[in-house]
């Protein structure tokens, strides 16, 4: 058993909070990804199970043990940096073994878990190399096969593939996956990437100014966002948000509860349909500002003739059809308009 | 008009060089006058008007061979810098490594004394330990001396070290430490072999400045700790002065220190420079 149990944690550097009451079980051998905006405390939350930051306030639980003023040493954790962190002056070999040298471990299995590891990892022909002598690739290897080497009871990743250039990205975003899911380690993984939050957990914890504002498995943190601020974060292009009587004035058939005052839409680019007879609501005509063309999908930026400005998302042959500056009718899919509180954001539905 | 351009600069270019010239051997006049009079017999060395061309004698340097007193100070001035190395670079590397990575405050500090400690003269510091290392029976040590040059070469290596310490990205310690590692072997085994550079600079600046120096030891010393300043100074007698003797033994003095220095010249510039820490 090795869960992680944040209890009513708090997190003060000098006069300031930066975690006020965190609540969070990652369970036993499961993925977990932490998203929000710069500055929500995502690090901090990580480097809190590590061991590297202390509580203020509440408990912290690993595998059932209280782990609140255990040393980062003492709690079989591993971590990967955004930077990598590998110790310049070792060798591949060395770093890969220091963790299990420190942990006096037989000169016979370090160099059988070194080769282990790094055939794993495809560095046989590195381990003599410096970490200057490495690319970028190749250190976050090493720096992975330096996590698991020690088989430790949680893997944590702090942005670790944001240096990466996006196809190689791409391919250690899988190598990660697969290793997660083989080895089945609990693992936490901060993230400012939106596929790799999708992709990749399990489960989505979304944070903001040091609060998980929703937690749940991807498809539903994008099919029911709690509340605007999830709404807003998961999903690319964002989702559109505005008032309710902006976007509805002109609506047909009037739909149910959202045309109060004191009401949020919103609908997500891909849920508007533009020049379509489909079922669904009618917002009204509005002009073509802008085409962005991706090939596989093109992104619309549209003002209705009310003035408000969306975006939509559709096929990336729409430029036959529709030019910049024409008029098109704008159609919501039925059941794909999310109404918030104006005030406190939160789902109304 | 471009011809015009290319000559002036070529002509500044070469005032340039003359200026340079010129500093350079002004300030290496010196060590070329000790050299030459330390080759002088004691004839031409007192001539009046100086002797420019002369027939060059080892006899001073002989003489020096002999002279166990000098060589001795000598000696002492070996034991005194070394220990007040070793001992300096003990005491500053773990300091630095608290100040930069245990968040103990104190840098601040350190500036101050480092400032302190270049803008008194060390004589201050002489008089009132004088009278505490006579009744300690650390007057005229080695350890005593070794002791008394921390308080000018401390601050500048803890100043030193903690810069170049500061070069190592943090989270390097902190994988580390999430391996197992104690502070203690975060020291040894990463950052001391990531500044090696950094490190010889400073135990260079400190050898060189606790070799050259004069006015602690002077104070400190009588006889069986003298350092070899005080030996050169020496064969300044009552009633006469021994050039020769003299300048030949500024110039052995002065050799330990040069070869120190050209054979770690690139690692004080790197070490002073850009590269402390080795990538
Ligand atoms: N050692 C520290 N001392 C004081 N404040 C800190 C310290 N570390 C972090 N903070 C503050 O705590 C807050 C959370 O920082 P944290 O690094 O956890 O954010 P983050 O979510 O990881 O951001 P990013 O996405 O930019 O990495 C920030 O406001 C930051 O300024
Ligand atoms: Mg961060």
């Amino acid at each position: 058993m090795s869960d992680i149990r944040f209890t009513n944690a708090h997190k003060k550097f000098g006069d300031v909070e930066v975690i006020h009451n965190l609540n969070l079980h990652v369970e036993d051998g499961e993925f977990i990804v932490l998203v929000g905006p710069s500055g929500c405390a995502k690090s901090t939350t990580l480097r809190m199970i590590a061991g590297l930051e202390r509580m203020t306030g509440g408990d912290l639980h690993n595998g059932g043990k209280r782990a609140n003023s255990m040393t980062a040493a003492e709690r079989n954790i591993s971590m990967v940096f955004q930077s990598y962190a590998l110790f310049p002056n070792m060798s591949v070999r060395q770093n890969l073994s220091f963790g299990l040298k420190l942990r006096k471990t037989r000169a016979t299995v370090v160099d059988h878990e070194v080769a282990r590891v790094a055939g794993m990892l495809g560095l046989d022909s590195l381990l003599d190399r410096k970490p200057g002598q490495l690319s970028g690739g190749q250190a976050q290897r090493v720096a992975l096969g330096r996590a698991m080497i020690r088989r430790p009871d949680a893997f944590l990743f702090d942005e670790p593939l944001s240096n990466l250039d996006a196809e190689l990205r791409v391919q250690m975003r899988g190598e990660i996956s697969e290793m997660q899911a083989n080895l089945s380690t609990t693992t936490v993984y901060v993230t400012h990437d939106q596929v790799e939050a999708m992709t990749m957990g399990d489960r989505i914890a979304v944070m903001n100014k040091g609060e998980i504002l929703q937690i749940g498995a991807p498809a539903d943190l994008y099919e029911r966002p709690a509340n605007t601020f999830v709404a807003g974060f998961i999903g690319s292009p964002r989702m559109n948000l505005m008032p309710a009587r902006d976007l509805l004035a002109d609506a047909e058939p009037t739909d149910g509860p959202a045309h109060g005052a004191a009401v949020t839409v919103g609908v997500r680019p891909e849920h508007i349909l533009v020049n379509s007879e489909a079922e669904g609501t009618r917002i009204g005509d509005a002009h073509v500002l802008r085409i962005e063309n991706l090939g596989h999908e093109a992104h619309l930026h549209v003002r209705t003739l009310r003035g408000i400005k969306l975006n939509v998302r559709t096929d990336g042959e729409v430029h036959h059809r529709i030019a910049q500056g024409a008029r098109v009718s704008l159609t919501v899919r039925p059941g794909m308009l999310h109404t918030f509180h104006s005030s406190t954001g939160e789902c109304l539905a | 008009m471009r011809r015009g351009g290319r000559l002036r600069e070529q002509f500044s270019l070469g005032w340039a060089c003359i200026f340079t010239g010129a500093m350079v051997l002004f300030s290496l006049f010196p060590v070329y006058w000790v050299l030459a009079t330390s080759l002088k017999t004691r004839r031409d060395g007192l001539a009046n008007p100086p002797l420019w061309i002369f027939d060059p004698t080892a006899a001073n340097y002989l003489k020096l061979w002999t002279h166990e007193t000098f060589k001795y100070t000598f000696l002492n001035s070996v034991i005194v810098t070394g220990s007040g190395v070793l001992l300096s670079l003990a005491l500053a590397i773990p300091t630095a490594y608290a100040i930069v990575r245990m968040k103990v405050r104190g840098r601040s500090l350190v500036g101050i004394w480092l400032i302190l400690a270049y803008m008194l003269p060390e004589f201050l510091f002489v008089l009132p330990m004088f009278s505490l290392y006579q009744w300690t029976g650390l007057y005229d040590t080695h350890v005593g001396l070794a002791l008394m040059y921390q308080v000018h070469v401390l601050p500048l290596s803890i100043w030193l070290l903690s810069s170049f310490f500061r070069e190592i990205n943090p989270a390097i310690d902190e994988a580390a430490r999430i391996e197992g590692a104690s502070h203690l072997h975060i020291l040894a085994r990463i950052y001391i072999p990531c500044t090696l550079p950094g490190m010889a600079a400073t135990a260079i600046l400190n050898a060189i400045w606790i070799w050259n120096e004069l006015a602690i030891a002077l104070g400190l010393t009588f006889s069986k700790a003298q350092t070899v300043t005080l030996g050169v100074t020496g064969f300044r007698g009552y009633a006469a002065l021994d050039w020769g003797a003299m300048t030949g033994a500024s110039i052995i003095a002065i050799i330990p220190m040069l070869l120190f220095a050209l054979v770690a010249q690139k690692h004080i510039v790197r070490g002073l420079t850009f590269g402390a820490v080795k990538g």
